[in-house]
């Protein structure tokens, strides 16, 4: 197998690669590595590669797998982690000049969850410095450029793990998301992110932004590969306070038993009109396809939809100007303008606008959980547009000038605010050859059945075998 | 009677608020703070005009299962 062969298999054909002892863990690192090393100056999705830990890993996976000791789907591939995910030993710099040199002594336990399945953790991935941004544009370690068009945004703030994963650095990764970002960086680079229900993925070790809106979840090249990984990663952990004692299903089963039957809303209302005609062209492509294999659509209603991005802004910016207080006293010409602006800001936000928020937060939680009683999942476009240009700092949309945050981000943050998963899927591309994302959503718990509604429209389409002009 | 331009807040108040809240920002950089943001900072008001007096705020520290 070239490198190039290895470079874009998923996780579920490396594992049988591996388990038929076609192919060694150990020739899968050294292809990936340098992979990296070929394109990583061009693209710049890592901020730590862990070359010497990658191949010692790989080394003793190799071992274990002679001897009979296979553990699973992930053993001996190479995992990347947003750079907010501790490891012990590695620095863990959450894209900061005020964290570059911190290495952790222990785990997070999303790492260590990935090591005892046998991944291999290959590096740690670039991001919106404090994961506080959406475009990737980090001031400490260079822009993360998208493998589709090297003058565009990879979007944020997981950018660096969509690119990598989209270019072939790595067979999947690990992201974080509080208002989309891991739906939105894995829709503008084309492939798949999964932001689990609040709770199902412990969250311990990793640098928070804002407590009560962060989730951690893989981004893939496959459905079946976010399946593979979320099983690894999902469950109780004593050590997160918000983690979840529900029983984790098995992904896998299941996943392939089709739409047929299932009833799917569509979210057009209120500021869902937004998307521009491409996009809008791809998604009701997408809803006739999965009408054609036999799901039942229709309007779903969310009379306070519009407040949502509005909502999560406020709860956010103030949970995070509290993460902040003490670096934003001490070390405050440490942050990059934009993210030291938008902390200090925050600071201004009135105690009763937050718990206001808080009480709308409510309110558009129990509209879409009594949306999810009529429906089995939700559908709405993962973002309004295509990646914009690296260095774009407002859009025009309609008559109004609006920031680039908002202008990609309208429909992530309701998943944020309810907690409810929501998965993205490649569904198109726009004449340009960038990609779209169509996004699923499920209720509190369901990913199984989130999975399965992305699985079946994958396995009809081909937007994720198409790869990116980087090489 | 008190008129509007009374009722304005001169920077030097704001210095003080500022300084009152904690906030460690310089006066003049808190007034390009508020001038570059003054789109979401006047847009919670949004949110004020919403009638939520039924709604409890959101139990969002509790562990996920509440969410079920």
């Amino acid at each position: 197998m070239t490198q190039l062969d290895i470079a874009f298999q998923t996780i579920s054909e490396l594992a049988q690669l591996i388990k038929d002892k076609k192919i060694s863990p150990t020739e899968i690192t050294h292809a990936t590595l340098d992979r990296i090393k070929l394109l990583d100056k061009k693209l710049n999705s890592y901020i730590t590669v862990m070359g010497d830990e990658a191949i010692k890993a790989a080394q003793q996976a190799e071992k274990d797998i002679k001897k009979g000791n296979y553990k699973g789907p992930l053993h001996g591939v190479p995992i990347s982690l947003k750079d907010l995910y501790n490891t012990r030993g590695i620095r863990t710099t959450g894209g900061s000049k005020i964290l570059a040199d911190f290495i952790p002594d222990e785990d997070c336990t999303v790492t260590e969850r990935l090591k005892t399945a046998g991944a291999i953790i290959v590096g740690k991935t670039n991001m919106h410095e404090f994961a506080l941004g959406v475009s990737n544009e980090n001031p400490h370690f260079g822009p993360c450029r998208n493998p589709w068009d090297l003058e565009r945004i990879p979007g944020g703030s997981s950018g660096g793990s969509a690119a990598a994963v989209a270019a072939g650095l790595c067979a999947g990764s690990m992201g974080s998301d509080t208002g989309g970002s891991i739906r939105i960086p894995a829709a503008l680079c084309g492939i798949v992110g999964f932001k689990p229900t609040f709770g199902r993925v412990s969250k311990a070790g990793v640098l928070p932004l804002a407590w009560s809106m962060d989730h951690a979840g893989p981004m893939t090249r496959s459905v079946e590969d976010a399946a593979l990984m979320l099983q690894v990663i999902a469950g109780w952990d004593p050590k997160d306070p918000s983690s979840a004692k529900v029983p984790v299903a098995n992904y896998r089963r299941g996943l392939k038993a089709g739409v047929k039957g299932l009833r799917l809303g569509i979210l057009k209302e209120g500021f869902f009109k937004g998307p521009d005609s491409e996009v809008n062209e791809a998604f009701n492509k997408t809803v006739a396809l999965l009408k054609n294999l036999g799901a039942a659509t229709s309007k779903a209603s969310i009379p306070h939809i519009e407040y949502t991005p509005l909502t999560l802004r406020t709860i956010t910016s103030v949970e995070s100007a509290s993460v902040h207080e003490k670096w934003l006293n001490t070390r405050p010409d440490d942050y990059g303008a934009d993210v030291r602006a938008r902390l200090e800001v925050s600071r201004l936000i009135l105690a009763s606008d937050y718990l206001r928020a808080q009480r709308v937060r409510s309110l558009i939680r129990k509209e879409f959980l009594e949306a999810l009683n009529k429906f089995d999942a939700l559908l709405v476009p993962t973002c309004p547009m295509t990646a914009l240009k690296i260095g774009e700092r407002s859009v025009k949309i309609g008559d109004k000038v609006v920031d680039v945050m908002s202008a990609i981000g309208p429909y992530a943050p309701s998943f944020n605010l309810t907690g409810l998963p929501a998965l993205t899927v490649p569904c198109g591309f726009s004449k340009a050859g960038l990609p779209i994302g169509l996004q699923i959503i499920g209720k509190p718990f369901d990913e199984g059945l989130v999975l399965r509604v992305g699985w079946a429209y994958e396995a009809n389409t081909d937007w994720h075998l198409r790869r990116p002009p980087i090489g | 009677m008190t008129t509007e331009a009374e009722l304005k807040i001169k920077p030097q108040d704001i210095a003080k608020l500022a300084e009152m809240a904690g906030l460690r920002v310089e006066a003049a950089r808190l007034d390009a703070l508020t001038a570059r943001y003054s789109g979401f900072l006047n847009e919670l008001e949004k949110l004020r005009e919403l009638d939520i007096n039924d709604q409890e705020p959101a139990f969002v520290f509790r562990a996920g299962e509440s969410l079920l």
